[in-house]
Protein backbone atom coordinates (compact mmCIF):
# COMPACT_ATOMS: atom_id res chain seq x y z
CA UNK A 1 0.00 0.00 0.00
CA UNK A 2 1.56 3.49 -0.66
CA UNK A 3 1.75 6.26 1.57
CA UNK A 4 -1.10 7.90 -0.46
CA UNK A 5 -3.75 5.11 -0.06
CA UNK A 6 -2.49 4.86 3.32
CA UNK A 7 -3.54 8.91 3.77
CA UNK A 8 -6.44 8.61 2.06
CA UNK A 9 -7.68 5.63 4.45
CA UNK A 10 -6.74 7.62 7.28
CA UNK A 11 -8.80 11.18 5.58
CA UNK A 12 -11.92 8.78 5.47
CA UNK A 13 -11.61 7.54 8.85
CA UNK A 14 -11.36 10.65 9.90
CA UNK A 15 -13.95 12.33 8.71
CA UNK A 16 -16.41 9.37 9.05
CA UNK A 17 -15.57 9.47 12.73
CA UNK A 18 -16.20 13.26 13.07
CA UNK A 19 -19.32 13.06 11.20
CA UNK A 20 -20.50 10.62 14.02
CA UNK A 21 -19.44 12.46 16.84
CA UNK A 22 -21.20 15.82 14.99
CA UNK A 23 -24.62 13.85 14.51
CA UNK A 24 -24.52 12.70 18.05
CA UNK A 25 -23.73 16.22 19.34
CA UNK A 26 -27.18 17.12 17.52
CA UNK A 27 -28.85 14.06 18.74
CA UNK A 28 -27.47 15.59 22.24
CA UNK A 29 -28.52 19.00 21.71
CA UNK A 30 -32.29 17.97 20.62
CA UNK A 31 -32.83 15.93 23.42
CA UNK A 32 -31.45 18.12 25.81
CA UNK A 33 -33.87 20.53 24.79
CA UNK A 34 -37.07 18.40 25.21
CA UNK A 35 -35.43 17.14 28.43
CA UNK A 36 -35.71 20.79 29.75
CA UNK A 37 -38.88 21.20 28.58
CA UNK A 38 -40.08 18.41 30.43
CA UNK A 39 -38.39 18.92 33.53
CA UNK A 40 -39.78 22.06 33.41
CA UNK A 41 -43.42 20.33 33.60
CA UNK A 42 -42.33 18.15 36.68
CA UNK A 43 -40.54 21.47 38.52
CA UNK A 44 -41.58 24.83 37.81
CA UNK A 45 -39.65 27.46 38.80
CA UNK A 46 -39.63 31.39 37.75
CA UNK A 47 -36.47 30.81 36.37
CA UNK A 48 -37.37 27.49 33.65
CA UNK A 49 -37.19 30.09 30.73
CA UNK A 50 -33.81 30.59 31.16
CA UNK A 51 -32.54 27.30 31.33
CA UNK A 52 -35.27 26.41 28.09
CA UNK A 53 -34.02 29.89 26.30
CA UNK A 54 -29.92 28.29 27.20
CA UNK A 55 -30.89 24.61 25.68
CA UNK A 56 -32.24 26.21 22.47
CA UNK A 57 -28.86 28.96 21.93
CA UNK A 58 -27.26 25.79 22.33
CA UNK A 59 -29.25 23.87 19.69
CA UNK A 60 -28.32 26.61 17.35
CA UNK A 61 -24.80 26.69 18.26
CA UNK A 62 -24.75 22.99 17.53
CA UNK A 63 -26.27 23.33 13.80
CA UNK A 64 -23.62 26.23 13.44
CA UNK A 65 -21.07 23.85 14.54
CA UNK A 66 -22.33 21.25 12.22
CA UNK A 67 -22.28 23.15 9.60
CA UNK A 68 -18.63 24.12 10.62
CA UNK A 69 -17.63 21.00 10.32
CA UNK A 70 -19.32 19.20 7.61
CA UNK A 71 -18.67 22.46 5.07
CA UNK A 72 -15.27 22.16 6.08
CA UNK A 73 -14.87 18.65 5.81
CA UNK A 74 -16.47 18.11 2.21
CA UNK A 75 -15.16 21.71 0.77
CA UNK B 1 -35.26 32.95 43.32
CA UNK B 2 -32.27 33.28 41.28
CA UNK B 3 -30.98 30.15 38.66
CA UNK B 4 -27.78 29.28 40.81
CA UNK B 5 -30.12 29.11 43.91
CA UNK B 6 -29.91 25.99 46.26
CA UNK B 7 -30.99 26.63 49.39
CA UNK B 8 -34.82 28.08 49.48
CA UNK B 9 -37.02 28.40 52.64
CA UNK B 10 -40.65 28.34 51.86
CA UNK B 11 -40.37 29.37 48.32
CA UNK B 12 -43.42 31.31 47.17
CA UNK B 13 -43.08 30.65 43.70
CA UNK B 14 -41.72 27.58 42.65
CA UNK B 15 -44.06 24.34 42.27
CA UNK B 16 -44.29 20.54 41.03
CA UNK B 17 -46.01 18.35 39.06
CA UNK B 18 -48.08 16.28 41.62
CA UNK B 19 -48.54 19.02 44.04
CA UNK B 20 -51.74 18.56 46.15
CA UNK B 21 -53.87 21.84 46.61
CA UNK B 22 -52.99 23.63 50.13
CA UNK B 23 -50.30 21.73 50.17
CA UNK B 24 -46.98 24.28 50.87
CA UNK B 25 -43.36 23.86 50.12
CA UNK B 26 -40.80 24.44 53.05
CA UNK B 27 -37.58 23.90 51.69
CA UNK B 28 -36.50 23.56 48.07
CA UNK B 29 -33.32 22.32 48.17
CA UNK B 30 -29.90 21.13 45.43
CA UNK B 31 -27.01 20.03 45.94
CA UNK B 32 -25.03 23.09 47.56
CA UNK B 33 -23.09 25.57 44.61
CA UNK B 34 -20.10 25.31 45.86
CA UNK B 35 -20.01 21.01 45.27
CA UNK B 36 -20.25 22.40 41.24
CA UNK B 37 -16.83 24.09 41.66
CA UNK B 38 -14.26 21.56 40.78
CA UNK B 39 -16.69 20.84 37.24
CA UNK B 40 -16.60 24.50 36.74
CA UNK B 41 -12.71 25.09 36.96
CA UNK B 42 -12.28 22.14 34.72
CA UNK B 43 -15.39 23.45 32.18
CA UNK B 44 -13.17 26.50 31.91
CA UNK B 45 -9.42 24.97 31.51
CA UNK B 46 -11.31 22.87 28.75
CA UNK B 47 -12.35 26.20 26.97
CA UNK B 48 -8.99 27.66 27.42
CA UNK B 49 -7.19 24.63 26.24
CA UNK B 50 -7.28 25.55 22.26
CA UNK B 51 -5.77 29.26 23.31
CA UNK B 52 -2.78 27.69 25.09
CA UNK B 53 -2.58 25.07 22.32
CA UNK B 54 -2.72 27.75 19.83
CA UNK B 55 -0.23 29.52 21.23
CA UNK B 56 2.30 26.09 21.34
CA UNK B 57 1.19 25.81 16.96
CA UNK B 58 2.96 29.65 16.79
CA UNK B 59 6.06 28.65 18.78
CA UNK B 60 6.82 25.00 17.43
CA UNK B 61 4.14 24.38 14.32
CA UNK B 62 1.06 21.94 14.07
CA UNK B 63 0.80 18.65 15.66
CA UNK B 64 -1.01 17.27 12.61
CA UNK B 65 1.66 18.01 10.22
CA UNK B 66 0.91 14.31 8.61
CA UNK B 67 -2.98 15.35 7.99
CA UNK B 68 -2.09 18.07 5.11
CA UNK B 69 -4.52 19.07 2.75
CA UNK B 70 -7.60 19.45 5.33
CA UNK B 71 -8.11 22.07 8.22
CA UNK B 72 -7.35 19.58 11.11
CA UNK B 73 -6.50 21.99 13.59
CA UNK B 74 -9.48 23.79 12.76
CA UNK B 75 -11.95 20.11 13.02
CA UNK B 76 -10.05 19.05 16.46
CA UNK B 77 -10.33 22.28 18.20
CA UNK B 78 -14.03 22.12 17.36
CA UNK B 79 -14.97 19.13 18.25
CA UNK B 80 -12.74 19.85 21.18
CA UNK B 81 -14.93 22.27 21.95
CA UNK B 82 -18.48 20.56 21.35
CA UNK B 83 -16.84 18.03 23.85
CA UNK B 84 -16.08 20.89 26.66
CA UNK B 85 -19.83 22.33 26.05
CA UNK B 86 -21.27 19.06 26.61
CA UNK B 87 -19.61 18.39 29.41
CA UNK B 88 -20.18 21.46 30.73
CA UNK B 89 -23.89 21.22 30.11
CA UNK B 90 -24.32 17.61 31.21
CA UNK B 91 -23.03 18.49 34.99
CA UNK B 92 -24.87 21.88 35.20
CA UNK B 93 -28.58 20.49 33.80
CA UNK B 94 -27.50 17.31 36.09
CA UNK B 95 -26.97 19.64 38.94
CA UNK B 96 -30.08 22.19 38.32
CA UNK B 97 -32.81 19.42 38.06
CA UNK B 98 -31.94 17.03 40.92
CA UNK B 99 -34.12 19.20 43.52
CA UNK B 100 -35.30 17.70 46.74
CA UNK B 101 -38.25 19.08 47.84
CA UNK B 102 -39.94 19.34 51.68
CA UNK B 103 -43.79 19.70 52.12
CA UNK B 104 -45.59 19.61 54.48
CA UNK B 105 -47.11 17.00 53.84
CA UNK B 106 -43.97 14.81 52.32
CA UNK B 107 -40.23 14.58 51.35
CA UNK B 108 -39.87 14.65 47.17
CA UNK B 109 -36.58 13.50 45.73
CA UNK B 110 -36.69 13.96 41.80
CA UNK B 111 -33.20 12.29 40.25
CA UNK B 112 -32.14 13.63 36.60
CA UNK B 113 -29.67 12.52 34.74
CA UNK B 114 -29.08 13.59 30.95
CA UNK B 115 -30.22 12.30 29.00
CA UNK B 116 -32.52 9.35 29.50
CA UNK B 117 -33.06 8.85 33.04
CA UNK B 118 -35.76 10.63 35.49
CA UNK B 119 -37.16 9.58 38.44
CA UNK B 120 -39.32 11.35 40.96
CA UNK B 121 -39.69 8.99 44.73
CA UNK B 122 -41.49 10.29 47.64
CA UNK B 123 -42.01 9.78 51.36
CA UNK B 124 -44.64 10.57 54.07
CA UNK B 125 -44.09 11.44 57.34
CA UNK B 126 -45.49 8.69 58.86
CA UNK B 127 -43.64 6.63 57.18
CA UNK B 128 -40.74 8.17 58.17
CA UNK B 129 -38.44 6.22 61.08
CA UNK B 130 -35.34 7.92 61.78
CA UNK B 131 -33.92 11.06 60.47
CA UNK B 132 -29.98 12.07 60.89
CA UNK B 133 -27.54 14.62 59.43
CA UNK B 134 -23.88 14.27 58.59
CA UNK B 135 -20.95 16.55 57.70
CA UNK B 136 -17.96 14.48 56.94
CA UNK B 137 -15.59 16.23 55.30
CA UNK B 138 -13.46 19.70 55.83
CA UNK B 139 -15.14 21.12 52.91
CA UNK B 140 -18.59 20.53 54.54
CA UNK B 141 -17.47 21.95 57.59
CA UNK B 142 -16.22 24.97 56.14
CA UNK B 143 -19.49 25.30 53.96
CA UNK B 144 -22.00 23.88 55.69
CA UNK B 145 -23.86 21.30 53.56
CA UNK B 146 -24.07 17.67 54.06
CA UNK B 147 -26.43 14.41 53.77
CA UNK B 148 -29.61 13.94 55.35
CA UNK B 149 -30.62 10.83 56.05
CA UNK B 150 -33.67 9.72 56.88
CA UNK B 151 -35.09 5.75 57.15
CA UNK B 152 -38.90 4.70 56.17
CA UNK B 153 -40.70 1.87 56.50
CA UNK B 154 -41.33 2.04 53.26
CA UNK B 155 -40.45 0.13 50.99
CA UNK B 156 -37.83 2.19 49.63
CA UNK B 157 -36.15 2.44 52.94
CA UNK B 158 -33.77 5.02 52.58
CA UNK B 159 -33.96 8.63 51.74
CA UNK B 160 -31.10 10.67 51.52
CA UNK B 161 -30.40 14.46 50.53
CA UNK B 162 -26.92 14.83 49.74
CA UNK B 163 -25.04 17.68 49.65
CA UNK B 164 -27.77 20.38 51.02
CA UNK B 165 -26.86 23.51 52.02
CA UNK B 166 -27.45 23.65 56.03
CA UNK B 167 -28.73 20.37 56.35
CA UNK B 168 -29.01 20.63 60.53
CA UNK B 169 -31.83 22.78 59.70
CA UNK B 170 -33.18 20.64 57.35
CA UNK B 171 -32.75 17.65 59.37
CA UNK B 172 -34.62 19.18 62.49
CA UNK B 173 -37.30 20.25 60.11
CA UNK B 174 -38.05 17.21 58.89
CA UNK B 175 -37.90 16.09 62.24
CA UNK B 176 -40.54 17.82 63.95
CA UNK B 177 -42.92 17.47 60.68
CA UNK B 178 -42.80 13.65 61.40
CA UNK B 179 -43.00 13.96 64.76
CA UNK B 180 -46.24 15.81 64.08
CA UNK B 181 -47.39 13.30 61.96
CA UNK B 182 -47.19 10.88 63.92
CA UNK B 183 -44.43 8.22 62.81
CA UNK B 184 -42.44 6.28 64.80
CA UNK B 185 -39.89 9.46 65.02
CA UNK B 186 -39.42 10.84 68.88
Amino acid sequence: MSNMEFSNIVVIFLNTIVVIIVLMYLLFAVILVRQVSLMGQVIITGVDKYVKAMALIHLAFAFIVALFLINTLLL
Amino acid sequence: MNIFSAYLEKPTNIRFATQEPGEKIIFALRKAFVTNIPWIILSILALLAPTFYMNYVLKYGTLFSFYKGLELENIAIALWYVMSVIYTLERFITWYFNVYIVTDRRLIDIDFKPLFYKNVSEATYDNLEDTSFSMSNIFQTIFNYGNVLMQTAAEQNQFEFIDIPNPAKVQDIISDLAAKAGGGHE
